[in-house]
């Protein structure tokens, strides 16, 4: 390939099949390419990590073992289960690792989507319980509380991704680079016209359209929806964000919910929690923390915006916008 | 064989006479052999199509239509194209050889019976259509029309690739019609 | 069977039943014709085809390249005032495609396709001009834009995009 000709700047970009779904990785800079390429490395290496359809993955040890024994992990996946946890006792419980028996009960790990019955519901829903999860720093060694307890990563796993990958881009020659996991976004740096990156929010109900625009830089912008993924059985729309408290779909009045902030994994925790606490509640828990940007879609035409996003954030033609200090 | 067994096929076969069902036996081997060593002959990197050729088969297929007919000819067609195919082909040259091969001998059909032209036309028209047939194929297959832009160059080669098939087939044809009219078919 | 008869009863039916044809060996005017009409006519996709191209070139001033997967664009570049050469690759479970581009146009570097035709198709600089991997379906062209678009966006969070609907359907 030819690459000289004096451009100091060069573009690479790839998009590839990872965690189920679809990435795509972009730099600009003369590493461009050895730095998309080391993105996309450390991606099918934390998806051989993390993923729980693949037995011999970490988590999937965890899972089958921890509940009997302690099972031992790499350094990686200890931290990060030790943050997760953290995440969870922030956020009330809202966001909980430990969700994947319910998920399991629901079928969404697989595809043979069915509804429970009450009783099944009863049944599993006392195996949701984040603080069930037993860390051991000395030895990472993670072991459950109950046999009948695991975990899935899902909520965290892309927005914990793009913070590694960034990580890695910024120890190459690059000026900025764009990452998209799947819809979740993050940006570094700006582009070469001296503009932040212009990324959009998908509107839930036409999601091949915007309900907005942000021009930001240095952040991730994460969206939850009930939109993205779910099943309809006998007339009733069942999402695949669970509330942990009830064991069922999340019953929220949001359409959904963009966290725009620095740690890409946070703002997935947070993205998929404020969305089952709810209007009320997700506002309340910005004005306890007011360290993140938040966009609450509310209807075909509403949307909300935490205040510090004045300025940067526009909605598309025919919405309204208000923002909530 | 077994399918003997059905009437229709029975009295398709019975119209034709043996010499001719030998003859159509020989004619479809030909056809197969020149579309082997004209692919080898030739690389298809020169004209971006695969299972595009200059159609030195259709030598086979001009006689075939006047001394055989239009069945058996059509039948010459299909065969050889299935058996190109199972010698490791490439399924997008099988379907695009299909197509272009079919128009091909169709639209040779249509201008003998006319009873206008020789040799030289029917192969032209049926170079012709062949190169429409596959580029048309490939239009519909990957839904891009601006393969239009390939038709005029391609349509012009295959004219003269027509004009020359039809000078290989004079003498085949000449041989062919002596041989057969002494063997009373 | 009768069909192994070979008696002249069947065969003397045989020719007075179908009128045989014969045909002419030697190139005469009306083949002529034949073959300056084909050639005319070849000429009117093409003529129609640069027709469009140029209507739609003078109504736009910029262009970009455009790749298309079964149809449904996955991707697209502006190419007028672009500053550096972008490289853009898809992978198809373990094969890949690889674009380039930058301002004069728009090319397939790699592929890994048996026929190998959309590489050695070249660098596309003209509105109109096309790439085409048969075998994977795709196909790289330039298209004529307007490069003043206000709303363009360089990412979507909440949405997987194109390539997702035709991986997943």
């Amino acid at each position: 390939m030819d690459r000289d000709g004096g451009t100091k700047e060069k573009t690479y970009s790839t998009e590839f099949f990872a965690m189920n779904t679809v990435m795509y990785i972009e730099a600009v800079g003369p590493e461009s390419e050895e730095a998309v390429l080391a993105g996309c490395d450390k991606i099918y290496a934390l998806d051989a990590m993390l993923s729980r359809t693949d037995p011999k993955s970490e988590i999937s040890q965890v899972n089958a073992g921890a509940g009997v024994s302690e099972v031992t992990v790499s350094e990686e996946t200890f931290r990060l289960l030790e943050n997760a946890v953290l995440l969870c006792e922030d956020t009330g419980g809202t966001f909980d690792i430990s969700i994947a028996p319910i998920m399991d009960l629901w079928g969404f790990s697989g595809s043979e989507y069915r509804v429970p019955a009450a009783e099944e519901i009863a049944a599993t829903i006392g195996f949701v319980d984040y603080s069930g999860l037993i860390l051991d720093s000395s030895n990472f060694g993670v072991s459950f509380s109950g046999d009948g307890m695991s975990v899935d990563l899902g909520a965290i796993a892309k927005g914990y991704a793009s913070d590694c990958v960034l990580e890695i881009m910024k120890g190459f020659d690059i000026e900025s680079a764009l990452i998209n996991l799947g819809g979740n976004v993050c940006v570094y740096g700006k582009k070469s016209n001296g503009e932040g990156f212009r990324v959009a929010i998908a509107d839930p109900t036409h999601p091949t359209t915007y309900a907005g625009i942000l021009e930001v830089s240095d952040l991730s912008i994460i969206t939850s929806g009930g939109y993205e993924r779910y099943f309809e059985k006998d007339g009733k729309k069942y999402i695949h964000i669970m509330d942990p408290y009830t064991g069922m779909p999340a019953d929220s009045d949001l359409l959904s919910v963009s966290i725009v902030g620095p740690n890409g994994m946070r703002c997935d925790a947070l993205s998929t929690a404020l969305f089952v606490m709810g209007k009320e509640a997700a506002i309340e828990y910005w004005r306890a923390h007011r360290d993140f940007g938040c966009i609450l879609v509310i209807s075909e035409t509403e949307v909300l915006a935490s205040r510090d996003l004045e300025g940067v954030f526009t909605v598309t033609d025919g919405k309204t916008l208000d923002f909530f200090d | 064989m077994r399918l003997m067994q059905f009437p229709e096929v029975a009295e398709v076969f019975m119209k034709y006479s043996s010499a001719k069902l030998s003859l159509l036996g020989i004619l479809t081997a030909l056809s197969l052999t020149l579309s082997v060593l004209e692919s080898l002959i030739l690389p298809f990197s020169v004209i971006p199509i695969p299972g595009f050729r200059i159609g030195f088969a259709n030598i086979v297929i001009l006689v075939s239509v006047y001394l055989l007919g239009a069945l058996p000819s059509v039948a010459i067609v299909l065969v050889r194209t299935a058996a190109v195919f199972a010698f490791g082909g490439n399924l997008t040259a099988f379907l695009f050889s299909l197509t272009g091969g079919l128009c091909a001998v169709s639209v040779m059909l249509i201008l003998r019976n006319t009873r206008r032209f020789s040799f030289f036309g029917l192969s032209a028209g049926g170079a012709a259509a062949h190169a429409v047939g596959q580029i048309g194929a490939a239009m519909i297959i990957t839904g891009t029309w601006e393969l239009m832009g390939y038709l005029p160059v391609l349509v012009w080669i295959s004219i003269l690739a027509g004009l020359l098939t039809a000078t290989l087939a004079v003498p085949v044809y000449k041989a062919a019609d002596a041989t057969s009219r002494s063997r009373g078919i | 069977m009768e069909a192994m008869d070979l008696s002249g009863d069947k065969k003397t039916s045989d020719l007075q039943k179908k009128p045989r044809y014969s045909p002419g060996l030697a190139f005469c005017r009306s083949d002529l014709v034949l073959v300056l009409c084909i050639a005319v006519l070849a000429l009117f996709p093409y003529t129609v085809g640069k027709y469009l191209q140029a209507r739609a070139t003078s109504e736009q001033s910029g262009m970009a390249a455009v790749l298309t997967v079964d149809g449904k664009e996955v991707w697209r570049e502006e190419l007028t005032g672009l500053a550096s050469e972008t490289t853009y690759s898809v992978e198809f479970g373990t094969e890949e495609i690889v674009i380039c581009a930058d301002a004069s146009g728009a090319w397939v570097e790699a592929s890994d396709c048996p026929d190998q035709i959309c590489v050695h198709t070249g660098k596309l600089s003209k509105v109109g001009q096309a790439a085409v991997c048969i075998p994977f379906r795709v196909v790289l062209k330039i298209v004529a834009t307007n490069p003043s678009q206000p709303d363009e966006v360089d990412a979507v969070s909440g949405s997987c995009g194109g390539l997702y609907e035709i991986l997943f359907g």
